[in-house]
C-alpha cells in the first residue's frame, strides 16, 4: 500500500525527470545545430593548394610550410585558364607568361636551374620550388580595382602619375616626384589633412596593408647600381617589419624610349636593365614578388614607346592605364583573404 | 431676407482692403530681399574651369583626381571648401589647375596659403629634376575673388590670367 506522501514523492521525481530529459534533449539539439553551422561557414579554414590543382611535394595543405600557408594562386593561373588571361591578349606583352624573352632580361625570369615545373608537369608547392612559380609573378586572371584596396603603391613620380591618370579608385600612393631609395621612407610625403605630412615609414607605422607594391630606381641611377640595390634591399627589410602581414611586389623599373635612352649617360635603357637584374635578383633572395613592368610596358626593341611619354620618362594617361592593366593581369593573392 | 447693402459701396471696400494686404505681403518680402542677395561671388566655377581648361595651352594631358586625392595632393583640409574643381599632369610637368571656393574668409586664407605652399614645395622638388619647370611655377597664376581662388600653372600665364579676368568681369 502506498502512502499518499509516497505518491506525491513518486510525481515529483516523475516530474523532475521529465524535465532533466528535456533540457538534455534541447542541449543536445542545440550543440548538434551549432556544430552543423560551424562546419557551413564558408572560409573557416585556409584553402589547400591541392584546391587550387597543385600538389604539394609532402601532400600536406597549406598548413605544411610557412611559404605555402602564406601564399596561395587563383584557379587559372596554369593550364587552360591561362588562355583567358593571356596579357598578349589584352593588348601587353609578358615575357615570362607568353613565353617570349623580352628585351634582354632573357630567359623566363627564373633563377639558374629553377624548373617551372614538376616531374608530372604539375607546378610543385612548397620550398623553392613554390617561389620559382611566382618569378617573376605570372599572368593571372584579371583582378579588379577592389584587389587594391588593401595596397599601398611606394615610389617616385612615376608612381604618383599611376595614382592621377591611371583611374584606379581604389589603393593607397605614398609616391613623390623625385623619391629614390635614400629619401623614400624618411622624408615627409604622406598628407595628413590640414597641409601636414609625415613620413612613409611613419605612415606604415600607422597603417597597415596586406600588399606593398614598390617602384623606385630611377631617380637615383647616376649612384651605383650596388648601392641601389643595397639600400632599396634595407627599405624592403624595414617594410617587412612594419607590414608583417603583406605581401611585397617590387616593381621592374620601366624602360625610356628610345630617344631619351640614346641621349642620356644615366637614365638609359641599357643601365635600367641591368638595375632590373640585380633587383630581380634581390627580390628572389628575400622571396618577394618581382613584377617585370619593364617588359610589360617596351615594345619590340625594348623601350618605352614614342607615344608613350612626352619627357620620355613619364608616362601618359595611355600607358599609366596599360600599366594598370599589366598590374591587375599579374597578381598573387592571400589564401585567407582574397579567394 | 439680409440685406448685404449696395454692391457699388461693398466693391471700393474690398478692393482697398485686397491693395492693403498685397501691401503688407510686399513690404515681407523686402525684409528678405537683402538675406538673399548677399554679396558672394557668383562666378560659376565650373565655367571658369572649363575655359581654363580649353582655352590655355597645356604641353601634358590634365586630368580630374578625386576629391579625397585632391585635399591630400593639395594639402588643404575638406571642411575649408565648399566647392573645388581641379586638373593635374602626371608628372612630366608642373601643370595643373585649380579653382576652389572657400566656406569663408578665414578658409580662404587656408587655402591661399595652401596654394602658396605648393607652389613653393614644387618648385622645390622640380629644382633638381626638371629646372623647366622652375619657371612655369614662378609664372604661376594665382588670384582670388570674393570667396573664391583660382590658380593656374600652364603654358601660357597671359592667357590664364586673361580667361580668368574675363569671367571676374562678366
Amino acid at each position: 500500500m502506498i502512502s499518499r506522501q509516497q505518491r506525491l514523492m513518486k510525481r515529483k521525481r516523475r516530474t523532475r525527470f521529465t524535465f532533466f530529459c528535456f533540457v538534455m534533449i534541447a542541449l543536445a539539439a542545440f550543440s548538434g545545430f551549432y556544430a552543423w553551422s560551424k562546419e557551413m561557414v564558408p572560409g573557416e579554414k585556409p584553402l589547400s593548394a591541392a584546391a587550387y590543382g597543385m600538389e604539394p611535394e609532402d601532400g600536406g595543405g597549406t598548413e605544411e610550410t610557412p611559404e605555402s600557408q602564406e601564399i596561395t594562386i587563383l584557379p587559372g593561373d596554369y593550364g587552360a585558364g591561362q588562355a583567358d588571361a593571356d596579357p598578349v591578349k589584352a593588348g601587353l606583352k609578358d615575357g615570362a607568361a607568353a613565353g617570349e624573352s623580352g628585351g634582354d632580361t632573357g630567359e623566363t625570369g627564373a633563377p639558374e636551374g629553377a624548373g617551372r615545373e614538376g616531374a608530372d608537369g604539375t607546378p610543385e608547392a612548397g620550398g623553392e620550388d613554390w617561389k620559382r612559380e611566382f618569378y617573376p609573378v605570372p599572368a593571372s586572371p584579371k583582378a579588379d580595382d577592389s584587389y587594391f584596396s588593401d595596397a599601398v603603391f611606394i615610389g617616385d613620380s612615376r608612381v604618383q602619375g599611376l595614382m592621377i591618370y591611371s583611374g584606379l579608385t581604389e589603393g593607397t600612393f605614398y609616391a613623390e616626384k623625385s623619391m629614390s631609395v635614400n629619401d623614400i621612407m624618411t622624408k615627409k610625403i604622406v598628407a595628413q589633412g590640414s597641409g601636414s605630412k609625415i613620413s612613409v615609414t611613419e605612415a606604415l607605422r600607422k597603417n597597415q596593408f596586406r600588399k606593398v607594391y614598390i617602384k623606385l630606381g630611377l631617380n637615383e641611377l647616376g649612384s651605383s647600381l650596388e648601392g641601389i640595390v643595397d639600400k632599396y634591399s634595407e627599405i624592403v627589410d624595414e617594410i617587412k617589419e612594419l607590414e608583417p602581414e603583406a605581401i611585397i611586389y617590387v616593381q621592374a623599373v620601366i624602360p625610356v624610349t628610345k630617344s631619351k635612352s640614346q641621349s642620356s649617360k644615366v637614365h638609359n635603357n641599357p643601365r635600367i636593365q641591368e638595375l632590373n637584374e640585380l633587383l630581380k635578383k634581390m627580390s628572389w633572395e628575400k622571396g618577394l614578388y618581382y613584377l617585370d613592368t619593364y617588359t610589360g610596358l617596351a615594345d619590340a626593341d625594348g623601350c618605352l614607346p614614342k607615344e608613350a611619354s612626352s619627357d620620355g620618362v613619364h608616362l601618359n594617361k595611355t600607358y599609366c592605364r596599360k600599366w594598370l592593366e599589366y598590374l591587375k593581369n599579374h597578381t598573387v593573392k592571400t589564401g585567407e583573404t582574397d579567394l | 431676407m439680409r440685406s448685404w447693402g449696395n454692391p457699388i459701396k461693398i466693391f471700393p471696400a474690398l478692393l482697398m482692403l485686397g491693395f492693403f494686404l498685397v501691401s503688407l505681403t510686399a513690404c515681407g518680402g523686402g525684409q528678405e530681399t537683402p538675406q538673399e542677395e548677399e554679396p558672394e561671388t557668383q562666378i560659376d566655377l565650373s565655367s571658369v574651369t572649363e575655359r581654363l581648361l580649353t582655352e590655355v595651352p597645356y604641353e601634358e594631358e590634365l586630368v580630374p583626381v578625386a576629391p579625397e586625392v585632391f585635399f591630400d595632393l593639395f594639402g588643404v583640409a575638406e571642411e575649408d571648401v565648399a566647392e573645388q574643381y581641379n586638373y593635374f599632369s602626371g608628372g612630366a610637368t608642373a601643370e595643373e589647375i585649380v579653382v576652389m571656393k572657400a566656406v569663408g574668409r578665414e578658409a580662404l586664407d587656408r587655402l591661399v596659403k595652401a596654394a602658396e605652399n605648393r607652389i613653393a614645395y614644387q618648385k622645390d622638388i622640380y629644382a633638381s629634376y626638371a629646372p623647366e619647370e622652375v619657371v612655369r611655377l614662378n609664372n604661376a597664376v594665382l588670384l582670388t575673388e570674393g570667396d573664391s581662388l583660382f590658380l593656374c600653372i600652364s603654358a601660357d600665364s597671359d592667357k590664364a590670367r586673361e580667361v580668368i579676368q574675363e569671367e571676374l568681369d562678366s
